[in-house]
């Protein structure tokens, strides 16, 4: 198992595409980073307060719009942080789609190859390579993310008047919980690439779910669970796109427990499909 | 150790309906080379996924090394593959293609690499991405690829297919390089008899999915050699005659011809011995068989090859 992850790391940090997506990353951050310091110099105390309400009642809400919407969450008059930024993107999905999009590269590129033909017939258990590779995706998920921050903060850095990180105790809090989730999302894309098996599909299936595309779907079953007598109950809530949506900046331990439980479900749901599904299936 | 480094015992792939391999029970002797040939379609790229570990069975069993089922797993390791196209990395040079590989067994030595390079003649491409090498490159590096970890048992399909002269030759010359220094066992699937009997030591030919028959190279080459050929409606009853007659080296090929290998000379005084015992010969003649045409024949004609 060991050797696996060896292998796995070993080819994820020479695959062309790590490195291509770190790069488009870095100069989407610089230049949102910049549209936000030029917009805010912009922007009256009204709209200021405007754009926090928005942000707050963001926080509060139990749904989230399709598409991608990132919204500052500075107060009147405070600086923009580096938190709040890095939260707001976050949030917004903007990192899990540069993530979801590498792991499906990722993901299929030993079976798109036919490198797995090398490979499959020699291990002890094929689905031992499944865990590897998601093990591999953990190691990147953190890396992605802390990679960000740190852009983040140099951009900061450099485009605004003055530099605030926020509070970093928060800021560790929210960021380490993001990671799990990012991972679950992740895991989620990993298991559709090997499921399906077309890059295609599985790309736009993805991309899709960050676009928030299955809120139509959790609606439905919102109001069906209405129906049957059961009152406040909402999906979203229980997905990882409604938890990387709605986590706020300051995490209770409560919300640390809820966020714990529904990443780790989601881990252990489609690494069993994945490991199965490989395990099972002919290559 | 069992005499046979691989068995497979009725060994059957069904999609759907369609049964790709059918009923395979066939041998493979520990420092063969054994040449696995049949026409395209003919279910040897299955079975030999199936031997891999890369397909699971319908039904039948593999024995590797003595281990079946189950305990197969202990063994898979020491089982390598070319299947179809070798399967690479483009955008990554052969060195880190076979690193990847390397990694899964553990192995960090750079010289392990270096050597595997050199040994199916990539030493010099340097950091040459794999999408910009040649087929013959392409194959010769699937092969590396399976030689990393020193398996006992080698699989090679259709390793000569899309490749020049130049590069079959040089295929060849390293299976039996790799058999010679190495004493690996190789089993080489191709669709062309003519090829694998430059280097097989013993052959499966497969047709339809279903294996026809399994032969050393002696025994081809004897097939193929020239013979009195008898055709005659029941060749048991031409047997003793022919026992009487001192005749040793021969062998009844169907319902309706004997063969045989010896006194070529003597064909005149066999039609006359049979003729005396009242066996009615339909046809007797000296007759010799090219490679590809006794498989063609075996497999049900040229015209459907």
């Amino acid at each position: 198992m060991l050797n696996m992850i060896r292998m796995e790391l070993y080819r994820m940090f020479r695959t062309k595409s790590f490195y291509v997506i770190g790069l488009v990353l870095t100069a989407a951050i610089v230049f949102t980073t910049h549209l936000a310091a030029v917009e805010m110099k912009s922007f009256t105390m009204e709209e200021k307060q405007e754009q926090y309400e928005y942000a707050m009642e963001q926080q509060g809400e139990e749904s989230i719009n399709i598409g991608m919407v990132v919204t500052v969450p500075t107060e009147p008059g405070a600086e923009i942080s580096v938190f709040d930024l890095f939260y707001a993107n976050l949030k917004g999905k903007f990192i899990a789609l540069f993530i979801v999009i590498f792991t499906v590269l990722y993901s299929s590129a030993d079976m798109t190859s036919g490198y797995i033909k090398n490979i499959a017939g020699q291990v002890k258990n094929r689905g031992y390579l499944v865990l590897a590779k998601a093990v591999s995706l953990f190691i990147y998920v953190g890396l992605m993310i802390l990679f960000f921050a740190g852009v983040q903060a140099v951009s900061n850095a450099i485009l605004f008047d003055s530099f605030v990180w926020g509070p970093w105790k928060a800021f560790l809090t929210y960021g380490g919980m993001q990671i799990l989730l990012h991972f679950a999302y992740a895991l989620i894309a990993m298991c559709i690439t090997i499921v399906l098996r077309n890059n295609v599909i599985s790309m736009l299936l993805v991309v899709c779910i960050c676009m928030n595309v299955l809120t139509i779907v959790y609606s439905a079953i919102d109001n069906m669970i209405g129906r049957l007598g059961v009152k406040a109950f909402h999906v979203i809530d229980y997905t990882i796109s409604g938890k990387i949506a709605f986590l706020p900046m300051e995490i209770t331990v409560e919300e640390v427990r809820t966020t714990c439980f529904v990443a780790i479900a989601f881990w252990v749901v489609t690494l069993f499909i994945g490991e199965m599904v490989f395990r099972k299936r002919d290559i | 150790m069992a005499e046979y480094l691989l068995t497979t015992h009725h060994l059957t792939k069904q999609f759907g309906k369609y049964k790709a391999v059918n009923d395979v029970t066939l041998h493979v002797k520990k420092g063969a080379i054994y040449g696995f040939i049949g026409r395209n379609g003919a279910g040897k790229t299955t079975f030999l996924k199936m031997i891999s570990g890369l397909s699971k069975p319908t039904s039948g069993d593999i024995e590797l090394f003595g281990y079946k089922n189950e305990e197969l797993k202990n063994v898979r390791s020491r089982v390598s593959c070319l299947i179809e196209t070798p399967g690479l990395y483009g955008n990554m040079s052969a060195y880190e293609n076979l690193a990847i590989k390397c990694k899964l067994f553990g192995i960090d030595d750079r010289t392990y690499i270096e050597k595997i390079l050199e040994t199916v003649g990539l030493a010099e491409v340097g950091k040459k991405k794999t999408k910009q090498f040649s087929l013959g490159m392409k194959q010769r590096l699937g092969i590396g690829l399976a030689l990393v970890g020193e398996p006992d048992l080698l699989i090679l399909d259709e390793p000569i297919n899309g490749l020049d002269p130049q590069g079959i030759a040089e295929i060849r010359k390293m299976i039996v390089r790799l058999k010679e220094e190495q004493n690996m066992t190789i089993m080489v699937s191709s669709h062309i008899l003519e090829e694998l009997s430059k280097i097989a030591t013993h052959y499966g030919i497969i047709h339809e999915g279903s294996l026809l028959q399994e032969l050393t190279r002696e025994e081809l080459m004897l097939r193929c050699s020239e013979r009195i050929e008898i055709k005659l409606d029941s060749p048991n009853e031409a047997l003793p005659v022919l026992d009487r007659l001192g005749f040793k080296n021969y062998e009844v090929i169907d319902k309706h011809t004997i063969c045989v290998y010896e006194r070529l000379n003597e064909s005149a005084q066999v039609n006359m011995e049979l003729s005396k015992a009242g066996i009615l010969i339909k046809g007797i003649g000296i007759n010799s068989e090219e490679l590809e045409n006794y498989f063609l024949n075996l497999t049900g004609g040229a015209n459907h090859a």
